[in-house]
């Protein structure tokens, strides 16, 4: 999946996260993490973003997450959903996210 | 037996939602992906969705997906999404015709087989909204094998009859008894309208009993707190269960005695009846003898 414009998902609501994808000039991969469960969580939230963005096959993106208390299977949706938007896909590799 | 006296609305947008609907007990769980999500947030919600089937424990609650129409851009990928996920009913919206049904069941059949699940697994209930729905009742009750309900959506069909809802009803008398004779016809469950007046318990309780009086086995709730009054409504009370397990053993000393004649303090009890209070007991969860 290429990224190509930026886009986000989701919404700054506790139980939520917002996910912003944009095209990264240089290559690779930058995420960036914010919100409460950060300090604690944030390996693993990493962790989950990573995997998610290798499921989607997308391998160059600038990627931010700001959660406020979002569970694992969310900040899943909220990035699956924003890098479609961005990458212009309508039609998800299901498969993949299995 | 499967109970579906409550099917709790859940908007397939609100992620704190989805996790924790369940934890309220009601019967079946319904995500929506219709109404409840706007155009921007399908493909959004759709995602939240999929996840909540694929990732969260319900607890065995029934778990409903209310799609779009595949009239929409919407529809067939959300049926993807929710097969994908691994959901047990789909509901589908406006359903005018037996062809409504027969479109969405080619479409789950691919989607059971593009992800391997077991084919005849995924279940239907039609939401039926609009007087053609209402006229085309028999035949769209008796579509499918896959169909186990199917639901009367008021607000729409009130709109499409050119009248409103009132107290007591009376503008959708015709179309819920039509639609319970078709799913008994059917051998299937006949599911109640929403009753959106969060504040007016009275209210719901006349329209919880007037749902139950003609005969459907259950409603579809929107707010937590609708779900406790709906399952004491459509449960037997204690005084029906007493009575009925009275009638049932009734019945069984007679049929011990070889007698075709049941008696009750005096009084014959016809066949109708024992069927009645052993269909009381199965609601309750109690053995049938």
């Amino acid at each position: 999946m290429e990224i190509v414009r930026e886009d986000s998902a989701g919404t700054a609501e506790s139980g939520d996260a917002r996910v912003t994808v944009r095209p990264n000039p240089n290559g690779g991969l930058a995420l960036e993490l914010r919100g409460p469960s950060c300090e604690r969580y944030g390996q693993d939230i990493r962790l989950v973003a990573l995997s998610t963005l290798a499921a989607l096959g997308v391998a160059d993106a600038m990627v931010s997450v700001e959660e406020k208390g979002a569970l694992d299977a969310t900040i899943q949706a909220r990035l699956a959903a924003a890098c479609g938007r961005a990458a212009g896909v309508g039609s998800p590799p299901w498969e993949a996210l299995l | 037996m499967k109970l579906r006296r409550s099917m709790l609305y859940v908007p397939g947008n609100a992620p704190s939602m989805l996790r924790d609907a369940h934890i309220y007990g009601p019967d079946s769980l319904m995500f929506d992906l219709e109404d409840a999500v706007s155009p921007r947030e399908k493909d959004a919600a759709r995602h939240l969705v999929f996840r909540a089937l694929k990732d969260y424990d319900y607890e065995g609650v029934e778990r409903v997906v209310r799609i779009n129409g595949l009239d929409t851009p919407h529809g067939l990928e959300d049926i993807a999404a929710v097969v994908a996920g691994g959901v047990d009913a789909v509901r589908l919206p406006k359903t005018d015709g037996p062809e409504d049904i027969a479109e969405v069941e080619r479409a789950v059949e691919a989607a059971e087989k593009r992800f391997k699940r077991e084919p005849g697994s995924v279940k239907l209930i039609a939401a039926i909204e609009t007087a053609r729905g209402i006229l085309a009742v028999k035949e769209i009750a008796s579509a499918s094998p896959r169909l186990i309900a199917i639901a009367i959506g008021a607000e729409d069909f009130v709109t499409d009859m050119h009248t409103s809802r009132s107290a007591d009803g009376v503008e959708l008398l015709t179309a819920r008894s039509l639609l319970v004779m078709a799913a008994r016809a059917a051998g299937i469950m006949a599911l109640d309208t929403v009753y959106s007046s969060l504040g007016d318990e009275e209210g719901f309780i006349r329209e919880l009993r007037l749902a139950k009086q003609l005969g459907f086995d259950g409603k579809s709730v929107i707010h937590p707190s609708q779900i406790a009054l709906t399952h004491a409504v459509f449960m037997p009370s204690a005084d029906e269960l007493a009575k009925a397990r009275r009638i049932v053993a009734a019945a069984a000393e007679a049929e011990a005695k070889g007698s075709g004649v049941v008696a009750l303090d005096g009084k014959m009890i016809d066949k109708p009846i024992v069927e009645r209070a052993l269909r009381a007991l199965a609601l309750a969860g109690e053995a049938s003898s």
